[in-house]
């Protein structure tokens, strides 16, 4: 100690010295005070993915002294082989926010009471209790899998309620009703090799510079590192909305009108059909026609052909589509100029602004169509890759099933076939999983803050790892209602107070990233495992710990559910010799690791699609495996990483070249869809002339609960804005930072304008993020939704602008 | 280069650059515009900025040319308009930059050995400070310290690509190979109208977080040894970009005739995270 300090005040004499001595030449700034050394260098280094987005960086997280003290890129990671983004590299200051949540707090007559976690579980169980059916478990794209099992089991086969939906319903739904309607099975062929071999990279109405940096660095910077062994650079095209960070960097933005996404593809498909792109013999090996039912459509539609194919998008002139979309006939000419070349690699990349769409389903299906109608399929680089935004939106909703129509392992709750496979693996009564889905994300908020004695049927709703208050679309209308209903009781599981634990009635203090043991699963179809590192603060716990101490005080008030066909609690998990460890209780729960329990458990369900998952030690060992994993003659386990194809996939016949194995026609094909061209929901009029998209930026992740916390990234970028087309801005009389009212007929917010920021939009839009609580866009979104995925669109809606009412002056 | 370069000669790139350079020092040193039109006087100032930046329906680009339909991409020179306005981290400054060109002189004459730099304490404990003030832990990419108008890739290179030194001020050479998308590792300032006087928005961060600290100097193994490097190497491999005649004063390397800094100077194992992850727990 009194080393350091006589070396503090040395370092502080010299550095003032040396400003005195630099005189009028050399104006040094004030000195500052250097940190203490560290005491004994002994830093320990763990693996964990990422907390963030869905690219599913590895990060080696640096402990010292029982706190994370740094972070650093993972070399031996394939994801990112070194390389993070500004939210990777901060993430580790995402735990020590100094209003993190320590104790559970209830709501009582205004004020927030902390009370013990005892209460608060009894207080949950008893409500769970009472009305099993009006209980409503929202999740998320950000729960380990281990957490979404365990909420998924405590839901589907502890209560027989179907009422669990996660916050990924808002961001990848779509993306999921396009995988199934074209292959019958979820997830991208293809991976992120795709990006290191082809010759073309098409963003369709994506920001990957700012929203997957990282993998957008893999394209823009092969040469620099020698990946691909392609000479010629890769030719990014942009097709967006608004210019933004990806059009500075791509080599070209094609600006199309919103929904021009769905007229662009149909253009494609009518060029290549018109004009013989097309890839015929892949088309008649491996492809079949498929086209939506004319009254109450499904997601298998019914079965076309070529010909009818061809005649329906005969429609779809470069004319006309060119017409739709905004776009060029020569640059949709030139779009399918380049699909129609088999001798190039194209890799399609999309992410919100396909799936936040009206007409998610159809768009996903249709782009995927255009790359199987033109054969860029299969091969590295060949590839339709939709992207995910959460680390686990995958791994832990859309393959543990934490959705309301879904059960473990791509099954659905609609299939009785598949109800009774899942009460076999979970050793369940016969009957017990609930044949109806239950509330997707928008209807379980409708039915939460409608009056109970109306149509409200859920009246107690659990939220973990995901902040509706700000994420939800028309706030007013989903979230904000429930204010005035003293029946309903919202219970938030949350790191930091956000715009939903404002709301709450009970708030618990939850365990982040390396606080705890997780498994998350990446946009790639990798699975990646870490331990925690270090303790969680306060009375922090884990998520996974509140679901199975709620689901066996459930089992002591007598709820049969909590129990299997032999009697044991559902989340029995054995020591080695055995016994059961009570891990129920939070001073047991790390007797044993549960997390392991709970995958292995899981892993059962997964051989039943083809997506195999290895043993929980192999993933230890990894930074990740790619599911379908097998094990290997000589007991080792094998990733894939191009599905579908004989070269690489373990599950395609010898000699199928490409199979399909869970075609929705059962022939082994793909089905190539066609869907008509609807308008958006609302567009704008003379009332709301302007086009609203919303979105996310480099150094805020999503709501912003955690990066706003990081003082390097909410420097950055402290305040949400409306970015304003400086013609607009010009005839509107507005000025740089003015704060403008975005109004649209469900709700308003305040917002400094930034007109030549750094996105751009065309005149007659405008774009705001949705990161800052204090400034909501979600008071003026739509809550209109896809009609099979049930995903909002949050990308078009009409609003105005309006000048604030000056203020001060009477 | 980048494709937008290709194609045109290598003198009208060093015109460019040179241009580039120049607006971005003018900005720097002189205060720009903040690109805040005035709300009385809105229509003169977007017919001042014509000048410099045509507006959309002016620019004629091939694609949309001849197609009435089509939305007319924007400029590549409509952009950029507001400034990102700086940090309160403060700059560089070089004053040992005498030093250094009286260094490059010399040595046309006298022989390199026998010329030796003899980084003064002071400069590299006030180094060190800066150093640290631009990172959330030793190892983190530095924050961008400056106003920047332009973001984009060359923008930054113009003064990091080679390192560049004007006045009081130094621009680093980065310390890794070239690579795209600059500030998505390296933070940037926030637009200016967000952190101006009268903005009502909130910077402040109320966080713990305590980074791991950059040490004083590399441990060495006994009296004369080389030290060891005490950070880690990982996309540090430039060590003159620090280390060298543009880097940070005091802590210059002494003896600027060895190249190969690795001969030498051991890297850390915990530092460069050469132990493996599962070997723990």
């Amino acid at each position: 100690m009194d080393a350091d300090r006589r070396e503090f005040i040395r370092a502080a004499a010299m550095a003032a010295a040396t400003a005195a001595a630099v005189g009028r030449n050399r104006e040094l700034p004030a000195a500052p005070v250097l940190p203490q050394i560290p005491s004994d260098g002994g830093i320990q280094w763990h693996k964990a993915p990422c907390r963030f987005c869905g690219t599913g960086c590895h990060v080696q997280v640096g402990v010292d002294q029982g706190k994370v003290v740094a972070i650093a890129g993972d070399k031996h990671a394939d994801v990112n082989r070194g390389l993070l983004c500004v939210k990777g590299y901060h993430v580790g200051a995402a735990l020590y926010g100094n209003d993190r949540l320590t104790q559970p707090l209830l709501k009582q007559d205004g004020d927030w009471v902390a009370i013990s976690w005892t209460e608060a579980i009894e207080i949950i169980a008893r409500r769970i209790y009472r009305a099993p059916d009006k209980f409503a478990f929202y999740g998320s794209g950000q729960w380990t899998i281990p957490e979404g099992y365990a909420a998924q089991k405590l839901m589907k086969a502890g209560l027989g309620n179907n009422h669990i939906d996660p916050n990924a319903r808002l961001c990848m739904a779509s993306a999921v009703t396009g995988f199934l309607a074209t292959y019958g099975v979820d997830e991208p062929a293809g991976c992120y090799d795709d990006l290191d071999a082809c010759d073309v990279l098409i963003c369709w109405g994506n920001n990957p510079a700012e929203n997957h940096p990282v993998l957008f660095s893999r394209v823009l910077d092969r040469p620099a590192h020698g990946v691909g062994g392609r000479q010629t650079p890769v030719r990014i095209i942009d097709l967006a909305t608004r210019r933004t960070r990806t059009s500075e960097l791509a080599t070209e933005t094609v600006l199309m009108k919103p929904h021009g996404d769905v007229a662009i593809a149909l253009g494609i498909m009518h060029l290549l059909v018109q004009e013989n792109g097309y890839n015929d013999e892949f088309v008649k090996k491996f492809c079949s026609f498929r086209i939506s039912q004319e009254s109450s459509p499904t997601l298998t539609g019914r079965a076309s052909t070529f010909d009818e194919f061809k005649s329906r998008v005969a429609k779809y002139t470069p004319a006309y589509a060119a017409e739709l979309s905004g776009i060029s006939e020569a640059k949709l000419r030139e779009l399918a100029g380049l699909f129609a070349d088999r001798e190039r690699r194209i890799t399609s990349l999309w992410c919100m602004g396909m799936n936040q769409h009206t007409m998610g389903t159809a768009v996903n299906s249709l782009v995927h169509g255009v790359h199987l109608l033109s054969g860029h399929f299969g091969r590295p680089g060949d590839a339709p890759t939709s992207l995910t935004g959460q680390p686990s939106a995958c791994g832990t909703v859309r393959e543990v099933g934490t959705l309301a129509h879904a059960l473990p392992g791509g099954r659905v709750v609609a299939n009785p076939e598949h109800r009774a496979e899942c009460e076999r693996l979970w050793n369940l009564p016969a009957g017990r999983i609930h044949p109806q889905p239950g509330y997707h994300t928008v209807e379980m908020f409708k039915q939460f803050t409608s009056p109970s004695d109306g149509a409200g049927d859920i009246d107690t709703l659990f939220v973990q790892v995901t902040n509706p208050g700000q994420t939800l679309p028309d706030l007013n209308q989903l979230f904000n209602d429930k204010r005035d209903l003293s029946d309903k009781f919202l219970i938030v599981a949350d790191v930091y107070p956000t715009a939903t634990t404002q709301m709450a009635d009970l708030i618990l203090p939850a365990a982040m990233w390396v606080e705890k043991n997780g498994i998350y699963g990446n946009s790639e179809r990798r699975t990646q495992q870490w331990f925690k590192m270090v303790e969680p603060p306060g009375e922090a716990r884990d998520d996974c710990w509140m679901t199975i101490a709620i689901a066996h005080r459930l089992m002591e008030l007598g709820h049969e559910g909590m129990r299997d066909k032999d009697g044991d609690f559902i989340f029995r998990v054995e020591d080695d010799r055995g016994n059961e460890v009570p891990i129920w209780e939070w001073d047991h729960y790390y007797d044993v690791n549960v997390d392991k329990a709970l995958f292995e458990q899981y892993r059962r369900f997964t051989e039943a699609k083809h997506k195999n998952l290895a043993p929980y030690d192999e993933y230890v060992k990894t930074r990740g495996l790619r599911w379908p994993v097998v094990k290997q003659s000589d007991g080792s386990w094998r990733e894939t990483r191009f599905r579908f194809v004989e070269t690489d996939d373990p599950f395609v016949a010898a000699g199928k070249e490409i199979e399909f194995y869970h075609s929705t026609s059962g022939d082994g094909r793909a089905q190539i869809w066609f869907h008509e061209y609807e308008p958006p929901a609302e567009s704008p009029d003379q009332e709301y002339p302007f086009w609203l998209s919303t979105g996310r930026v480099l150094e805020q992740w999503h709501t912003g609960s955690m990066t706003n916390r990081i003082e390097q990234l909410n420097r950055a970028m402290p305040s949400a804005y409306v970015e304003v087309h400086p013609e607009d801005a010009a005839s509107l009389n507005l000025r740089q930072g003015e704060l403008v009212v975005v109004e649209s007929r469900r709700g308003a917010v305040e917002l400094p304008v930034w007109i030549g920021g750094r996105g751009a939009p065309p005149a007659g839009s405008v774009f705001v993020p949705f990161f800052d609580q204090s400034k909501l866009i979600n008071l003026v979104t739509l809550a209109e939704t896809d009609p099979f995925s049930k995903q909002p669109d949050y990308k078009k809606c009409a609003v105005r602008l309006r000048r604030r009412q000056p203020q001060g002056g009477e | 280069m980048r494709q937008p370069f290709q194609g045109l000669s290598v003198r009208s790139t060093a015109i460019a650059l040179a241009c580039v350079v120049g607006i971005a020092f003018a900005g720097v040193f002189l205060g720009v515009n903040d690109g805040v039109p005035r709300h009385d006087e809105v229509e003169m100032t977007f017919q001042g900025r014509h000048e410099h930046h045509p507006p959309e329906s002016d620019v004629k680009l091939p694609a949309a040319a001849g197609d009435p339909a089509a939305i007319p991409a924007t400029h590549y020179s409509q952009m950029r308009r507001s400034e990102f306005g700086a940090t309160s981290r403060p700059l560089p400054s070089l004053g040992r930059f005498h030093a250094e060109q009286e260094f490059e002189r010399c040595i046309t004459c006298h022989h390199p050995h026998t010329f030796q730099v003899r980084p003064n304490q002071a400069d590299k404990l006030n180094s060190l400070a800066i150093r640290s003030q631009r990172r959330a832990f030793n190892g983190a990419p530095p924050v961008i310290p400056h106003a920047v108008e332009q973001t984009n890739d060359e923008a930054c290179y113009a003064c990091h690509g080679g390192g560049a030194i004007v006045g009081q001020l130094v621009a680093n050479e980065m310390p890794h190979g070239r690579l795209s998308n600059c500030i998505q590792c390296h933070v940037a300032s926030p637009p200016r109208f967000l952190t101006d006087s009268n903005s009502a928005v909130e910077t402040k961060v109320s966080n713990s977080f305590a980074g791991l600290p950059a040490p004083r100097s590399g441990p060495r193994a006994f009296q004369g040894a080389p030290p060891s490097i005490p950070h880690s190497t990982w996309m540090r491999e430039r060590c003159l970009s620090c280390h060298g005649g543009k880097g940070w004063p005091g802590l210059e390397v002494t003896h600027r005739w060895r190249a190969n800094c690795l001969q030498c100077h051991a890297t850390s194992a915990p530092l460069e995270q050469t132990i493996a992850s599962h070997s723990f727990r």
